[in-house]
């Protein structure tokens, strides 16, 4: 395998911003350097070499191994390369990602892809809270790229979710697209309650029937859009499930929603 | 380059057609079925037969099977061309806005690969207030769409579509013995163009019988009958129509590039030849203005070469 | 323990000192007279071609109250973008538009400024307001508390009651809030606002009181010069930032009728309506005024580019401004039914034109009022740019050529708009020392402070000179506050706790009758509740120290 490799040997005393552990800054530095590189920790710096057995060659792929959660903001604000995070990743990776790649083959935690403009973040397992969604202040969350998390997110995915994909294969939380202004969410799982609470705009497309309706959505009846179609044939590279959405035909039972704030958003439910 | 050329010995004019660069998009109609694909076409390709009075020069490219478009439809691929991207910015917007939107279970795509774009003309950007503020924009796949909310559900049309560089003139000219033996000879032009892509002959049924000269005795006008190939005219003006020459009519071709353009000459004017001149085809020419207006030279010789 | 400062060139403008080599002596964190021969010095700070200045004083700076807490709770997102990891003796916090007590603390002290004054402190708030600058590390605080829209006020006002009372009225907002001073602001229309009135100038009536600004600053005026409170009122004028105000910020100086007045951030209150834009400088018309008014103080609330934060108690002004708001997200709100408060984030461009000529108004201000013993350097932070721009606005007033290299990189209209191009005056280090120690001091009657005579707090400032101003104020070679290393070249060393300053004149208890009653009526709390008591205020406000000015009658 090419590229850099970093394997956690030792747990940190507490977390640790990995946000300087980007492919596209490493790219080229002797691993010497890279092992001298100070990571800020809570209350003190924290060099690489002290925390990671350092291999491989710094190329435009960067490998983390054995993480055990305690590194946050991996991959933020990145904007080309890949980097493969294996283990339990942190809070807030690919935190306003601008174009890289980032595969998990592991879980992420909270704030995952807050922010992210481009690119493409795919997680194996479960993500956390606020998957795809801003941070405190933010005016929108995501706003761009594709967010693919095959297993479960946590509460308030999505929400203020401005543009972009977020695609989730397992079940999701409360407030899935919470204050959503655009984009489009596909969840093959099921949603748990509050499903588009004060969604402004945007697509939640749902493959099983929420656990609860919010009353503030009205039905729109069963409705076979084209844009729907479009967008579901457009996900057959994201693995068979997404094939199998795109392959049913008939349409949608279609809602719209939330009324209580414009009421211009769409909940399609499979049925 | 042989001085004489002759197809199926009918002899071909050591001339050439001269033509203009222009700017082109091409839109991918679908629909649920063939049927409307092609009406929304036709319609959106209606009254394009010249630049300078219909504002574009149009027509139907391929029908497209569901294999070939991006919804998974039947479709209809059309080529617009103007002579800016500013013009073609209007045409499209009317064109799509009162030929398409209007046409039951159409949707309206941009057909020019992202590479070769040189201007983007809005479309769905600028009908989708049509939609009255329940327009929901969309992207897919890179590319936006707006849904319009209509009586038979949503129209959904791609923001945009691209122009690109493009060639308008093309042309050649039969003369024939008679008015049949022309119209049959167009008529087999015709039919052996129609498979081809990138380009599109915009005059009704791919052909034109009102040649033009520049100038008028007439202030007014800035063109007037080709007196010179009107066998009504002969001993009254100086002719070009060789004897025996009675009917002659013109086949224009606008197309995305030059090799699109010559292959399509070259294939109608080998049809248009066809069966020599017992079929009462007695020459191939073309219309030029001396090769000083259009920077595009398609010599007959050498496209049939 | 003796500690000698030793061979420094001091500027003290208090003590009309300037630029005179001598030692300074500190014990016990005063500042005292030159030791007998043969007496003991534990200490010798080299400041040998050195110049030391004493702790400068910001009179004007929104660090504490409610409406600091909701602009941080609002852009949380712009504390991320200025973290300030630990570091040495500092705790990690954030800075950013409306930054952390902390960072305030900080970077005030690490700057060479050793007292901040709040000057919009809701009485309501007032225990708030001191837990949160009791929570900003090393400066000296104090409060203006604001009158002037409370209901009680008003009503005695409409009332026709006596000025003694609400002379009495007035003392009392002062011991009961713990404050050093008191404002007003946009006098009656924050509460006419919520009358649905949307403007009020100098001579509008409330539509509800019937009263007039005017008679609001001239109750107001009268109380603090009847009481002898050492710092004039403090006035926000009407009509804050709109094109034209320039009228009401004249009548609001002559409203004063001669009595003692400070006029706040006066750039916002500066603005004629000439040219094709409705918009242009007044600041020679209303520096003409200032000139020729010894009656009248002010600070500039200078603007600078970037983005910021408005925070204002004026919520009528903050819901017009409301629609400006970057991001696009606000609050304005009532509070207990007795003040505003106004939250509107902003971002000053300098391309363009308003925000431009915003910019050259505040200096022609600057340069055209003369005395410096009576302009003050503000941004009204954060409203105008942080606080820690402060160095660099010293060097626009200290370096011609720098301003107007500036002012050719605006939005060209700014120099067409306003006469600051022609403006020549460049600021000494004198004049920088007298408008932000000195005449601070002076202004607010604290006897202590602004000053390096014996007797002074040594809150004292050493700078190694350097040809440009921004870099020499922007991290001093030392800070001593009460006599103690705080920052050295701009890195905290140590972390002490500040005094509190209040007053306190004197009044007729009597008042408390009319007030209790009021409270059990109108109020969320009792009136023993409400008053903040000595003890309590330097608990709750972590201060070593409560530093009493005195009052005294000018009636
Ligand atoms: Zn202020």
């Amino acid at each position: 395998m090419s590229g850099l490799r970093l394997s956690l040997r030792a747990r940190p005393p507490a977390r640790v911003d990995g946000s300087a552990l980007l492919p596209e800054k490493l790219q080229g530095q002797t691993l010497d350097a890279i092992r001298r590189i100070a990571l800020p920790g809570w209350n003190e710096f924290h060099e690489v070499g002290e925390l990671f057995e350092v291999s491989g060659e710094a190329t435009d792929r960067l490998q983390i191994d054995q993480l055990d959660g305690s590194f946050d903001r991996l991959g933020a604000l990145a904007t080309a390369g890949t980097l493969v995070l294996r283990g339990q990743a942190g809070d807030l990776v690919g935190e306003g990602l601008r174009g890289a790649s980032i595969e998990i083959e592991g879980a992420a935690g909270d704030y995952l892809g807050c922010g992210m403009r481009r690119g493409r973040i795919e997680v194996r397992g479960n993500a956390g809270h606020f998957a795809g969604s801003g941070r405190a202040g933010e005016l929108q969350g995501m706003s761009g790229g594709t967010l693919l998390v095959r297993g479960d997110v946590g509460d308030r995915a999505a929400d203020r979710m401005r543009r972009g994909l977020l695609l989730v294969e397992g079940d999701a939380g409360d407030y899935l697209a919470s204050r959503m202004l655009a984009g489009t969410v596909v969840l093959l799982g099921r949603a748990a309650g509050n499903a588009g609470y004060l969604m402004r705009r945007g697509t939640v497309v749902l493959d099983q029937r929420p656990a609860q309706m919010l009353p503030t959505f009205n039905a729109n009846g069963r409705q076979d859009l084209l844009a729907i179609q479009l967008l579901l044939r457009s996900l057959g590279g994201e693995g068979p499930r997404f094939s199998r959405l795109a392959a049913r035909a008939g349409g949608f039972e279609r809602w719209l929603g939330d009324l209580a704030a414009s009421g211009q958003g769409e909940l399609l439910v499979s049925f | 380059m042989a001085e004489s050329l002759t197809v199926s010995g009918v002899p071909v004019e050591n001339t050439f057609a001269e033509a203009f660069g222009m700017r082109a998009t091409r839109i991918v109609i679908t629909a649920d079925s063939l049927r409307w694909a092609r009406a929304a076409a036709v319609a959106a390709t209606g009254f394009a037969t010249s630049v300078i009075a219909c504002g574009c020069e149009a027509g139907i490219e391929q029908e497209l099977d569901t294999s070939q478009t991006p919804d998974g439809r039947p479709g209809v691929s059309i080529l617009i061309f103007g002579m800016s991207a500013k013009d073609l910015q209007k045409q499209v917007e009317r064109r799509v806005g009162q030929c398409i939107l209007t046409c039951p279970t159409t949707a309206a795509f941009g057909g020019i690969a992202r590479d070769a774009a040189k201007e983007w003309l809005a479309m769905g950007g600028a009908l989708r207030y049509f939609g009255d503020g329940y327009q929901i924009s969309k992207l897919v796949g890179g590319k936006r769409y707006w849904r319009l909310p209509v009586m038979d559900g949503e129209f959904l049309c791609e923001e945009r579509t691209a122009t690109m560089k493009a060639i308008g003139g093309g042309n050649f000219l039969i003369l024939a013995r008679d008015r049949a033996s022309a119209v049959a000879a167009t008529e087999r032009a015709v039919e052996a163009m129609t498979p081809l892509w990138n380009v599109i002959l915009p005059f009704p049924g791919g052909v034109v019988r009102s040649g033009s000269k520049v100038g008028s005795r007439y202030r007014a006008l800035i063109a007037s009958t080709n007196d010179a190939y009107c066998p009504t005219l002969v001993g009254l003006v100086k002719t070009a129509l060789p004897a025996g020459v009675n009917a002659v009519l013109e086949i224009v071709i606008d197309g995305l590039d030059v090799p699109s353009i010559a292959l399509a000459m070259r294939e109608g004017i080998r049809a248009a030849c066809e069966g020599g001149e017992d079929a009462g085809v007695f020459g191939i020419t073309a219309g030029n203005y001396g090769g000083k207006l259009g920077p595009h030279h398609f010599r007959l010789h050498e496209v049939l070469a | 323990m003796l500690t000698r400062i030793a061979g420094g060139r001091v500027i003290d403008p208090a003590n009309g000192v300037n630029d005179v080599i001598r030692d300074l002596y500190v014990r016990d964190g005063v500042i005292v007279d030159a030791p007998r021969d043969g007496e003991r010095i534990d200490r010798t700070i080299d400041a040998a071609g050195m110049i030391v200045m004493a702790g400068a004083i910001d009179l004007h700076t929104h660090i504490g109250g409610g409406k600091v807490n909701i602009a941080r709770a609002l852009l949380p997102e712009f504390d991320r973008l200025d973290p300030m990891p630990a570091h040495g003796v500092c705790e990690p916090c954030t800075g950013g538009a409306a930054p952390s007590t902390l960072a305030t603390g900080y970077r005030y002290a690490a700057m060479g400024y050793t007292a901040c004054f709040e000057p919009a402190m809701l009485p309501v708030n007032a225990r708030q307001a001191h837990m949160e600058m009791g929570d900003t590390p090393i400066v000296d605080k104090g409060a203006y508390a604001l009158l002037g829209n409370d209901d009680f006020f008003l009503q005695l006002l409409a009332s026709g009651a006596e000025q003694r009372e609400i002379d009495d009225y007035v003392a009392w907002t002062l011991h009961a809030t713990q404050a050093a001073g008191i404002k007003v602001v946009n006098a009656g229309g924050i509460s006419a606002f919520k009358f649905n009135a949307r403007s009020l100038d100098v001579d509008g009536e409330h539509p509800h009181y019937r009263v007039t600004p005017r008679q609001v600053l001239g109750a107001l005026t009268r109380a603090i010069d009847g009481l002898g409170v050492p710092h004039p009122l403090h006035v926000h004028g009407s009509n804050l930032g709109v094109p034209g105000n320039a009228d009401s910020t004249l009548a609001t100086i002559d409203a004063a009728e001669g009595r003692r007045i400070h006029l706040t951030h006066l750039q916002f209150h500066s603005y004629g309506t000439e040219g094709d834009r409705k918009f242009s400088s007044a600041a020679q018309r209303i520096a003409e005024k200032v000139n020729a008014s010894p009656n009248v103080s002010v600070d500039v609330g200078q603007i600078l580019f970037g983005q910021t934060v408005t925070c204002s108690g004026d919520s009528m002004m903050q819901h017009r401004n409301a629609r400006h708001a970057r991001p696009a997200k606000w609050v304005v709100m009532d509070i207990e039914c007795d003040a505003g408060c106004g939250v509107v984030p902003f971002r000053y461009r300098d391309r363009d034109f308003v925000n431009a000529l915003q910019w050259a108004i505040g200096l022609e201000l600057f340069l055209l009022v003369r005395d410096p013993w009576r302009v003050f350097l503000t941004t009204d932070h954060p409203n105008g740019g942080p606080f820690w721009s402060y160095p660099h606005l010293i060097k626009l007033l200290m370096d011609r050529s720098f301003r107007n290299e500036v002012l050719s990189r605006l939005h060209p209209e700014a120099a067409t708009s306003s006469t600051l191009a022609s403006l020549e005056r460049e600021y000494s280090l004198y004049e920088i020392a007298i408008m932000t120690r000195a005449a601070p001091a002076r202004i607010l009657g604290l006897a202590d402070r602004g000053h390096l005579g014996p007797g002074a707090a040594a809150d004292i400032v050493v700078y190694e000179p350097h040809s440009d101003p921004e870099v020499q104020f922007t991290a001093p070679r030392y800070v001593f506050k009460d006599g103690t290393v705080v920052a050295e070249r701009g890195e905290i060393k140590a972390v002490t706790a500040g005094s509190i300053h209040v007053v306190k004149p004197e009044f007729d208890r009597g008042i408390e009758r009319k007030l209790d009653d009021w409270f059990r009526r109108h109020h969320t709390q009792s009136l023993a509740s409400f008053k903040i008591s000595d003890e309590e205020v330097c608990v709750c406000g972590r201060a070593p120290k409560l530093v009493t000015h005195a009052c005294t009658h000018r009636g």
